[in-house]
């Protein structure tokens, strides 16, 4: 069986800083890690894999030639191989661009695979929107925010599935797309062997030739969507301030407010 | 032909009855329609017997009841197909979805289907000069407003938050009914089952309902703390939720979750208990009517958003509020 999981490479965006007068974001000094919900992901392919033994794990990026971080951070969790999509036609994709250009890389990484597993969103730009493009443009049907794997055979799997305080269980015939809504609260920890594997293992990168990708569709062109103006938030800045001191006055405030 | 129309997907719940993000979305629409003249269509996915007559006190002028769906059968599938048919049929210039789970996932199918863009979580929208729709969302975590346009295709679309918007009493006169029906159920069913359907219970579902949210964030160092802070929540009306640490540490459950990557909430009372203020929280919650935060380091950037702010450990805080508000004593 053939997995492809698609990941992406984000900035710890909880450790962002913003420049309030240019509206751009404060890079320096901030790391770039695995998307969490990729890591959930992943998760669950592996555990796909311990139940259907010989299937291939492969992952898929999209990002600059920095991106090649992920992949060997998920292969030193143990993943098989893994792609980066680079190339400069792919700067500026919105979501529907970087959907073709992933739908492209899976196309050419592994045919068609059995299953493609999504995180449920990237914790940068929290659209949530890439993976049920990428269905639709593969022509296949997903399952959003999948919590459990049942069952999985060599031709179809059963999972649970938790939307809008309803949980349902699913059954599909593969090809699917799954988006994983949540892990395990145990991160698994990444083997000696894998991490010695992910040290010297190189990624297979791809350009926009490599994926035959129809170059109309890429990047900044191929964007539906543009960003025209960006507006930053100004914070309300009025406090009122109690401490251990004085907090019954504050506590006094709250009671008001509660009685109004 | 000009694409014309501005067309709501309306979110129904399983009794029938239409989820208060329809109305919102009604009021949305039609404040655009108020603007460039056009018509408010809503599109509901419900049975044919389904009583829209509502629709009408909101705002829309017609709807389409699209009937396809079927007991037993999932409707995301189905829905899509639905959904990208009448759009084609009818050709409006606009598309709302609601953002919720399900309008999440159903809008982006859909606009792919219809080679169209899409632009996620809108909190605002607008007209610009050229008579396009202004998609306004929260970006890079929330500190920021990104307006977007989608000048070359149509129609134009976008996912707007639930609570944001305001739901608009607005009589429309000659409302218009019209049944779609077709199999697209069964076309579902042939790609995906559904095995068995259940509702999750519990207040961890209705926190974008509460009027009183009690939140705790990484500054709460126990379970037990958070479990008294509960009870706190509980003796004042309210409910408890929390940040994505908390989710993380598995202390919580993900219903609970406030922010960017959980709910998107307006309570008329919100205390955030130990939560820094990270951009992604304040996204969540910054609309609040009223906010009361605690924590130990006064510079936190939730601070700048409360009206109160208490700056106290999350656990000697809780012990002075519990002797006032005599929750333990009684």
């Amino acid at each position: 069986m053939n997995i492809v999981v698609l990941i992406k490479q984000v900035p710890r965006t909880d450790k962002i800083k913003i420049d309030k007068e240019k509206g751009t974001l404060i890079r320096k000094g901030v790391e770039s890690i695995l998307n969490p919900y990729c890591e959930y992901a992943l998760e669950t392919a592996f555990s796909i894999k311990k139940k259907v033994p010989g299937t291939k794990i492969s992952v898929v990026t999209m990002g600059p030639a920095s991106a090649e971080a992920v992949i060997e951070r998920a292969v030193a969790l143990g993943a098989d191989e893994g792609f980066v999509l680079s190339d400069r036609a792919f700067a500026g994709s919105d979501c529907r661009a970087t959907a073709y250009t992933l739908s492209c890389g899976i196309k050419k990484a592994a045919g068609m695979p059995e299953i493609i597993l999504c995180g449920r969103q990237a914790i940068d730009g929290d659209t949530a929107q890439v993976p049920g493009e990428t269905a639709q443009m593969l022509g296949i049907p997903m399952i959003p925010y999948v919590t459990e794997i049942v069952d999985i055979s060599e031709k179809s799997l059963t999972v649970k599935s938790e939307f809008d305080n309803k949980e349902l269980t699913l059954s599909a015939e593969f090809p699917v797309l799954l988006t994983v809504r949540k892990g395990s609260n145990n991160r698994r920890m990444p083997s000696l062997r894998d991490t010695f594997r992910a040290f010297s293992y190189k990624p297979l990168i791809m350009n926009a030739q490599d994926a035959e990708c129809d170059k109309e569709k890429l990047g900044l062109s191929g964007s539906p969507t543009r960003v025209v103006k960006i507006v930053p938030v100004a914070a309300k800045g009025n406090c009122r301030f109690f401490d251990s001191g004085n907090c019954e006055e504050g506590f006094a405030e709250i009671e008001k407010k509660l009685k109004a | 032909m000009k694409n014309s129309g501005i067309a709501v997907v309306c979110s129904v719940e399983t009794d029938g009855s239409f989820k208060n993000v329809t109305f919102e979305l009604l009021g949305a629409a039609r404040s655009l329609a108020e603007k460039t003249g056009e018509s408010v269509i809503a599109l509901a996915c419900a049975d044919e017997n389904c009583d829209v007559s509502v629709l009408k006190d909101f705002g829309a002028d017609k709807v389409f009841v699209l009937s396809h769906r079927k007991a037993g059968v999932f409707e995301l599938e189905s829905d899509v197909m639905a959904v990208s048919s009448i759009i084609s049929e009818i050709s409006p210039s606009t598309v709302l979805f609601p953002a919720t789970d399900y309008g999440r996932v159903l809008a982006p199918e859909v606009a792919a289907r219809l080679h169209c863009g899409i632009t996620a979580d809108c909190t605002d929208f607008d007209i610009d000069a050229e008579g396009r729709l202004v998609q306004i969302r929260p970006a890079l975590g929330g500190n920021i407003m990104a307006h977007i346009i989608s000048p070359s295709t149509l129609p134009q679309m976008a996912t707007a938050r639930p609570s944001v918007f305001k739901k608009r009493e607005y009589k429309t006169e000659n409302f218009e009914k019209n049944i779609v029906g077709n199999d697209f159920a069964e076309l579902a069913e042939r790609v995906l089952k559904l095995k068995e359907n259940s509702i999750i219970t519990g207040d961890s579902a209705k926190i974008e309902d509460a009027k009183i949210v009690v939140s705790v964030g990484s500054g709460v160092s126990s379970r037990e703390l958070i479990q008294r802070i509960g009870d706190f929540a509980k003796s004042i009306g309210g409910v408890l939720a929390c940040s994505r640490k908390i989710v993380e540490k598995g202390w919580l459950e993900q219903p609970r979750q406030v922010g960017q990557s959980g709910k998107t909430i307006t309570p008329e009372i919100y205390f955030a208990i130990g939560i820094s203020g990270a951009v992604q929280h304040l996204a969540g919650m910054k609309s609040s009517g009223f906010i009361v935060a605690v924590n130990i380091d006064k510079s936190a950037e939730i601070f700048n958003y409360s009206d109160l702010g208490f700056v106290m450990d999350a656990e000697e805080w809780l012990a002075s509020a519990e002797k006032f508000f005599k929750i333990r004593q009684e």
